[in-house]
């Protein structure tokens, strides 16, 4: 397994319980690797905040779609009748 | 010239628009609310649907339209509560991971994207959208699964490099 590999078993807590405290001692005594590991948590944080940002753009464009095109009218008719009281 | 075909996600919120967003509406206007509330209101309830459904692969959620419905209420009570708009849809617990999950700026990220966007593109498939590995080989043309797995963990350490270089620039301090 390569070490970023066994970084993210560890993170996801998908290491066997030798393996998680031979990990443990690792990163107590490698700083090098306990700064991967603190860069790799940061990392899965922001491919989780792309992520979000990507889908609500997505859905932003959806409803652009459904707000403007001939083939959506009846929908947005019907949106647009509620608040028209 | 309008599009035809809708992509898998599109047909998704589509549908989800179709069915939910009519109850969500009127539900909000009974309370005063206006279009644009209900509209932010909306696609943040599909933001987590989309997380707890598609991400996480929760076949629990049996009826989707109720499910959205559900938690476009519970966020609108939520906002009328707090009486201030929600600042950040990452404040709700529905969405938190972990409470001890790095704090992600809109700075990092703006940077990440633009020094990483193709491996960006790659993680996101595979931990936000749960790609499997043969899907992620075939959508980013890689000759086999293998090939995509060392990509990934490639791309993890491009990016991770990247942080660290930013780091060693301590910009953020000066925010």
């Amino acid at each position: 397994m390569c070490e970023t590999q066994q970084i993210e078993q560890y993170l996801f807590g998908n290491l066997s319980h030798e393996d998680k405290l031979l990990m443990d001692a690792k990163l107590l005594l490698d700083r090098d690797l306990s700064g991967k590991l603190i860069l790799q948590k940061q990392t899965y944080a922001i491919i989780q905040q792309y992520g979000r940002k990507q889908i609500r753009a997505e859905i932003e464009n959806v409803h652009r779609m459904m707000f403007s095109e001939s083939r959506f009218k009846n929908f947005r008719n019907k949106i647009l009748n509620i608040f028209k009281k | 010239m309008e599009k035809k075909q809708l992509s898998k996600n599109e047909g998704l919120f589509v549908n989800a628009y179709q069915k939910a967003f009519p109850k969500v509406a009127h539900f909000i206007e009974k309370r005063g609310g206006t279009f644009e509330a209900a509209k932010d209101i909306f696609q943040d309830a599909l933001v987590i649907y989309y997380e707890k459904k598609i991400v996480q692969e929760n076949n629990s959620v049996h009826n989707e339209s109720q499910y959205i419905v559900g938690i476009a209420r519970h966020l609108w009570f939520k906002q009328y509560h707090q009486d201030k708009p929600l600042r950040s849809l990452d404040s709700l617990p529905e969405l938190k991971v972990s409470e001890e999950e790095p704090l992600v700026t809109e700075n990092i990220l703006r940077f990440v994207e633009i020094a990483g966007k193709k491996c960006l593109e790659l993680l996101k498939a595979f931990y936000y959208d749960d790609l499997n590995m043969k899907e992620l080989a075939n959508k980013f043309s890689f000759s086999g699964e293998c090939s995509a797995t060392t990509q990934k963990y490639k791309c993890i350490e491009k990016i991770r490099g990247v942080l660290k270089e930013r780091s060693l620039t301590k910009e953020d301090f000066y925010v």
